[in-house]
């Protein structure tokens, strides 16, 4: 399981070996959710690389160049999950944005409606209902 | 003069001695015994004769007028009234006649004299007899007067009294007929005996309708029996007044929440004591101040909701994510079966945490904020899509059967949204294969939604307890009881109402009907958030 072989530029992230694997970056500040989602998607085939949120992420999109990056809405940080988005969207046009939730109110309508994002998963979700929505996010066509 | 009488007398006697003699006798007795004085006086006003009575009125000895100056009396035939001081100093009150006749052949005067004297001071007496009753006569008309003035006076008095009694008491009916409070006059078994137009306005009946119905008969069964006791109480004197709110039922059957006070009186006429009511209609009042609570409870509820989702579906999140994962990971055999069953459980369950967690938030979020025209159509397009992948899983069916050309309607799109989609999912999870119709159209100012479908129905019991928070017939696939109380709270919220029927074996529809605008102040919330896009 343990593909992690090098850390890269000094992000202080394990990269996996080059594979011929979709690859999914998770920004997640919840240890336990990022640590149970990495291992529901590398076991559906996945190459995963899963941050809490506070990390130069232009940088590690540049590195680890992902098919699919799931973003937290809320981050303990005073980051927010839809901010994230807008900005690795303008900066990588082609990037699919996923973003998971906790919330379910009218603040989760409107980061929903955020361009940046092409769908929206309400936790707690099912691993079938996630893989689903990275499915569609890698069939989407820019 | 004596010489001069007997000359004349034996002249008067010469025809026939005796005769004349006889006559002469006659004459003199006549003359001497006669009231009245005779008195004849010469041309030259001196006394030739004069009878007794003469003297007697001039209070002079016999004879004593004879030769004396008289005068000559100017005086008519039909007499005049002399006054005679007499020689002791007496006054008398005489009439005095004169007529011409021959005396011894000489021209003198016959002055008759009668003493009325007695008949003046009789005449007199009775002029001040006369005067006296006149003097009394008057003033006891005067008095009479007076009295009558006085009792005009009082009479006039008491009909102005009797007109400000008049306008008083109109005034005061006036007050208990009009103005905003309904007001009654019941007797001692709350039968109303009065009832004002605020009462019938606000309770929707006639007088007549009214009129020696009980009042209880008219109130929250609840209601009239809390305050039973303290009607007896205000009756029999114990307690002065009593204050209290009440549920009234309407004749078209509302309910009016009215603040009810009531003191009782007695009454001057029949000596009944009677109870005196005032009615104020204080169901907006009680309705703002509950939408209040109810939105304060809200926030507080969205708040602690917010922040357990935000705590709590991560682990959860985590917990079923882990539990998959786990099962993905089961080898094909050699594994106990119920390690099985109990990763599928621990799946189950926190599918369960998270759908409470999400029904609570939007439960909570249910707000007067955001509202904006939305399109019916579209929302119930939006629901069937957001139950597709449920209605996939158990073969349902939804047909939509939308009225083209639906106006748009004010409200909170996430509500009315919400309360869709928790209908149509109801109907959905009512079973395998079913076929759901959803129908929306226009009712002049409102728009009915019906969504029927052919599950297997609702008893009695579970009719009764549909709308009640956590009352849910799912409780074993995971559902919460929290969808039906929370589409009749929006319903509710935005004036409209919401009717369930249902038949065991044959399916239920439920129908909303909900205003195209809330209330009149709408119009101006449009006009300040604008039209969306």
């Amino acid at each position: 399981m343990d593909r992690y072989i090098r850390n890269t530029k000094g992000l202080g992230v394990r990269m996996p070996a080059k594979s011929r694997l979709p690859r999914i970056l998770i920004v997640e500040d919840n240890d336990l959710f990022r640590e149970v989602i990495s291992v529901a998607l590398r076991l559906s085939q996945f190459e995963v690389v899963a941050v809490p949120g506070c990390v130069e992420l232009v940088s590690l999109v540049e590195e680890f160049r992902p098919d699919v990056v799931v973003i937290d809405w809320m981050l303990r940080s005073d980051q927010n999950g839809a901010d994230i988005g807008l900005v690795l969207k303008s900066q990588f046009p082609d990037l699919k944005l996923v973003l998971i939730t906790g919330h379910t109110g009218i603040s989760d309508s409107i980061a929903a409606s955020n361009e940046a994002f092409v769908d929206t998963v309400y936790k707690p979700f099912h691993t079938c209902e996630f893989l689903d929505s990275i499915h569609r996010a890698m069939q989407i066509d820019n | 003069m004596i010489s001069d009488a007997a000359s004349s007398r034996s002249s008067m006697f010469q025809m026939s001695s005796e005769d004349m003699e006889a006559t002469r006798a006659q004459f003199e007795a006549v003359v001497r015994d006669l009231a009245d004085g005779i008195v004849i006086v010469d041309s030259d006003g001196i006394v030739r004769f004069h009878n007794p009575a003469a003297e007697q009125l001039y209070g002079v000895r016999a004879g004593g007028l004879l030769g004396s100056f008289f005068g000559i009396a100017s005086v008519s035939s039909r007499g005049a009234e002399v006054e005679i001081l007499g020689s002791q100093g007496t006054r008398r009150v005489a009439e005095l006649r004169a007529s011409t006749v021959n005396w011894n052949r000489k021209k003198c005067q016959l002055l008759s004299i009668r003493d009325i004297t007695e008949h003046i001071h009789t005449k007199e007496e009775l002029r001040k007899a006369k005067q006296l009753l006149q003097d009394r006569v008057s003033q006891r008309t005067e008095e009479l007067r007076a009295t009558l003035v006085d009792l005009k006076r009082e009479t006039t008095g008491r009909k102005r009294t009797e007109a400000e009694l008049i306008d008083s008491e109109e005034r005061f009916r006036l007050a208990f007929e009009h103005g905003p409070l309904g007001k009654a006059i019941v007797d001692a078994d709350m039968r109303l005996l009065n009832v004002n137009y605020g009462l019938q306005e606000m309770l929707r009946y006639s007088t007549s309708e009214l009129v020696r119905c009980r009042l209880t008969d008219i109130m929250h069964i609840d209601d009239a029996n809390a305050n039973q006791e303290l009607f007896e109480a205000l009756f029999a004197g114990n307690i002065l007044q009593h204050a209290f709110e009440a549920r009234l039922l309407t004749k078209d059957g509302h309910v009016v929440i009215s603040r009810i006070t009531m003191s009782r009186a007695h009454s001057r006429e029949s000596g009944e004591t009677i109870g005196i009511v005032m009615f104020e209609n204080i169901t907006s009042l009680r309705k703002a101040q509950e939408a209040s609570r109810r939105h304060e409870r809200m926030v507080a509820i969205g708040t602690l909701a917010a922040g357990v989702a935000h705590e709590i579906n991560n682990p959860v999140g985590a917990a079923l994510l882990a539990a998959e994962t786990a099962i993905t990971l089961l080898p094909e055999k050699g594994i106990s079966p119920i390690v099985r069953q109990a990763l599928d459980n621990i799946v189950l369950g926190m599918e369960r945490c998270g759908q409470i967690i999400r029904n609570t938030l939007r439960f909570s979020q249910q707000s007067d904020c955001d509202r904006a025209l939305c399109d019916v159509n579209r929302i119930v397009r939006q629901c069937r899509d957001l139950v597709n992948a449920t209605s996939e899983r158990r073969g349902a069916t939804i047909d939509l059967h939308l009225e083209e050309q639906l106006p748009p309607m004010f409200a909170n799109e996430l509500e009315i949204q919400l309360t869709i989609l928790n209908i149509i999912q109801n109907s959905v999870q009512a079973g395998d294969n079913i076929t759901v119709k959803v129908s929306t159209r226009c009712m002049g100012q409102d728009v009915e939604i019906t969504i029927a479908d052919n599950g297997p129905g609702l008893t009695d019991e579970q009719r009764q307890h549909l709308f009640d928070p956590f009352f849910t017939t799912r409780r074993q696939e995971g559902g919460t009881g929290l969808g039906l109380s929370i589409a009749y709270g929006i319903v509710e919220d935005n004036d409209g109402t919401i009717e369930i029927e249902s038949e065991l074996g044959k399916g239920t529809k439920t129908q909303i009907v909900l205003p195209l605008w809330k209330s009149e102040t709408d119009i101006s919330d449009l006009n300040n958030h604008g039209r969306p896009d």
